[in-house]
């Protein structure tokens, strides 16, 4: 219900100021004015003697649907959105609802090969939102268009692969549309009740799963694709595409870019590679097998002053207190007893990780999970794991 | 040219070793906020550069549900001019939204040229994230995200933004909101003699009543359950089995202890 006052049959007598429970009436130019803070409760209907005051009933719009949006790099979807329209199917079914995509283009034409594909993976129609403007990702005019769709089109659910770009992007629609929105969802599932869906996510280091009910629709939410089951949907229909012409005022727009610039690989250092493996002295003999593992695991291998000491590893990947402290997500100790001038220089590690011999070893109590063994049966097998999960 | 004014946004986080879980609502319970968000001393460095460069006055405004003002004391040790502080029950189970709508209100009383704020990192409760974006959307300005560096001119800045895939220089007129990354510079070493000082400063108190009518909030997060994937404790050792099971339990270990990988 919406309050609507009438002018033309407005007196401004004032009999409704009186009524309004909430004070949010007042007289304005002896015409009756509703403000912001009305709860649209009815009061002054009632009293108003010149039938000025008019309830209309507000549509309560229908939301349905689920629509996955995607980015375009060179017409290339982010890996990993196949698999998201496939655990959109999979959410969709549960309430007999469609799949859709949409993307963001110049020329809807030449993504068409492209949409082939993910009618393939599953999606049953396809939005193109087509403009000049929108060639390359830019966060300000993207959330505009997003927010115009998704307010037009009025899906349930709005899914958007985890990438840094989409997570910004789903903030912002978010804002437009004053709704809540949970990023780098890890799982996704629906409300038997009512049919919400129930967002999944890691707070605190990862140490908790937190899952949130969001109010509001559509509920916008970023996956991390990866997290979730693989869900593979096999399509042979092609759906329908429809193309978008927003309009768009560029003077809204504020921010101007000046230079862009893609970003090299850097190459692997100490400071910035998220593995390091540590080679102790008990590690000496197994060097190659090291290196092969870090290869794999894009990790750097560092050596404990032991090992500098016996020529093993050169002193400027010496980790301890006499060399380099390091932060990385994980922190593999090789054959490292674990003295406390070696183990200073890790503590920042987010994971630390020990493979020795002696089950006694003070590594042992620093470490967060361990292998007691030899690593002349551990580094292949583990070579072999990480060979034969990646075929 | 006037004094730019900056006001930085600071996050204040319950130390995580008083966090659990409350087993009747499955939400998380935590003692006092008094750490601050990490991000967000890379944002003081900021606005204290610009400070240094250009001349600003540079203000520190934080939300809490109690009163705690180590965080705004280490602000004023690192050098910020004025410390604002709001505090209401009501921010114990806030969310994103309430935060915004309650900081865009707290800005909109203070006269500002920039409004920084700290990139979210991973480990926040009620990590709805991008405040910041928020904040900026119901203040009607212009936000970039992933800033490393700032120039501010008259009348815009120039900023470097960085992301996983691209750098990118832009300008964006004033006034504006910036989001600063944990990487984007090494917040300044605070002296005995400045924290001694920074007590002995005043904090200006707000309440949340002051900026919003406190009956009428609107929060969009409900917190269905929670629960604890490992417990930080002693080491975990594989000893069952030959070499290749023992890498595969570790693997599985090391993949669930992980913060997840956004694709």
């Amino acid at each position: 219900m919406k309050l609507k006052v009438i002018p033309e049959k407005c007196n401004g007598c004032g009999i409704c100021v009186d009524a309004c429970p909430f004070a949010s009436i007042k007289i304005e130019d002896k015409c009756a004015k509703i403000l912001d803070t009305c709860t649209d409760c009815g009061a002054c209907v009632d009293v108003c003697t010149e039938k000025a005051i008019l309830a209309e009933e507000a549509e309560v719009p229908v939301y349905r649907n689920i629509i996955v949006f995607t980015t375009l790099d060179d017409n290339k979807y982010p890996k990993g959105v196949e698999n998201l329209i496939g655990i959109a199917h999979e959410l969709a079914a549960r309430t007999n609802e469609r799949v859709e995509v949409v993307t963001c283009c110049e020329d809807a034409r030449s993504c068409e090969k492209t949409m082939d594909m993910l009618f393939k993976a599953g999606a049953e129609k396809a939005y193109l939102i087509e403009h000049k403007f929108l060639k390359e990702f830019q966060p300000e005019i993207y959330a505009k268009v997003i927010a115009d769709f998704v307010k037009s089109k009025k899906p349930k659910i709005f899914l958007m692969p985890a990438t840094y770009d989409c997570n910004e992007l789903a903030a912002r629609v978010a804002s437009i549309l004053d709704i809540g929105v949970v990023l780098n969802t890890t799982a996704l599932n629906i409300d038997e009740f009512e049919g919400h869906l129930l967002q999944t996510t890691q707070i605190f280091d990862a140490q908790y799963d937190a899952t949130y009910l969001t109010d509001g629709r559509p509920q916008i939410t970023t996956v991390c694709v990866s997290a979730l089951p693989q869900m593979t949907f096999e399509n042979e229909a092609r759906g329908e595409i429809e193309v978008v012409k927003p309009e768009l005022d560029l003077s809204e727009m504020k921010i101007k870019k000046i230079k862009s610039t893609s970003l090299e690989k850097e190459p692997l250092t100490l400071k910035n590679a998220r593995i390091v493996l540590c080679c102790g002295r008990g590690g000496r003999n197994n060097l190659n097998n090291l290196n092969e593992l870090a290869r794999m695991l894009d990790a750097v291998v560092c050596g404990t002053k032991g090992c500098v000491d016996a020529k093993v590893i050169t002193d400027d990947l010496q980790v301890g207190i006499t060399g380099e402290s390091v932060a990385p997500d994980i922190y593999i100790a090789c054959g490292v007893s674990g003295a406390i001038q070696h183990v200073d220089a890790v503590k920042n590690a987010k994971l630390v990780v020990a493979i020795n011999k002696d089950g006694n070893a003070p590594i042992f109590k620093i470490a967060d999970a361990g292998i007691i063994g030899d690593l002349n049966d551990i580094l292949p097998a583990w070579i072999e794991y990480l060979k034969s999960s990646r075929r | 040219m006037n004094t730019p004014n900056i006001v930085v946004c600071i996050k204040q986080l319950p130390s995580s070793k008083t966090v659990r879980i409350d087993k009747k609502t499955g939400k998380l319970v935590y003692g006092t906020e008094e750490t601050i968000n990490p991000p967000d001393r890379n944002a003081l460095e900021l606005a204290l550069q610009i400070k240094d460069k250009k001349g600003a006055k540079v203000t520190a405004l934080s939300l809490t549900s109690e009163y705690c003002d180590a965080v705004l004391r280490e602000a004023l040790a690192m050098g910020v001019d004025d410390a604002i502080i709001v505090t209401d029950k009501i921010f114990k189970s806030a969310d994103s939204i309430l935060v915004a709508n309650v900081l865009a209100q707290a800005l909109k009383k203070l006269d500002y040229t920039l409004i920084i704020f700290g990139e979210n990192g991973c480990g926040i409760p009620y990590a709805s994230a991008y405040t910041g974006v928020r904040v900026a959307h119901k203040l009607n300005l212009p936000v970039v995200t992933g800033v490393c560096d700032a120039q501010l001119d008259e009348n815009e800045i120039e900023v470097l933004r960085k992301t996983d895939m691209y750098n990118e220089i832009l300008k964006i007129p004033l006034p504006a909101a910036i989001s600063v990354r944990i990487d984007a510079n090494k917040p300044r070493f605070l002296t005995a003699r400045n924290i001694n000082l920074a007590y002995k400063r005043e904090i200006k108190k707000w309440s949340a009543q002051d900026l919003i009518d406190v009956s009428k909030i609107k929060t969009a997060y409900k917190v269905v359950n929670t629960n604890l994937r490992f417990e930080k404790s002693a080491c975990m050792l594989f000893t069952e089995g030959d070499a290749s099971t023992k890498v595969a339990a570790l693997m599985k270990f090391i993949k669930n202890r992980l913060v997840i990988q956004r694709l």
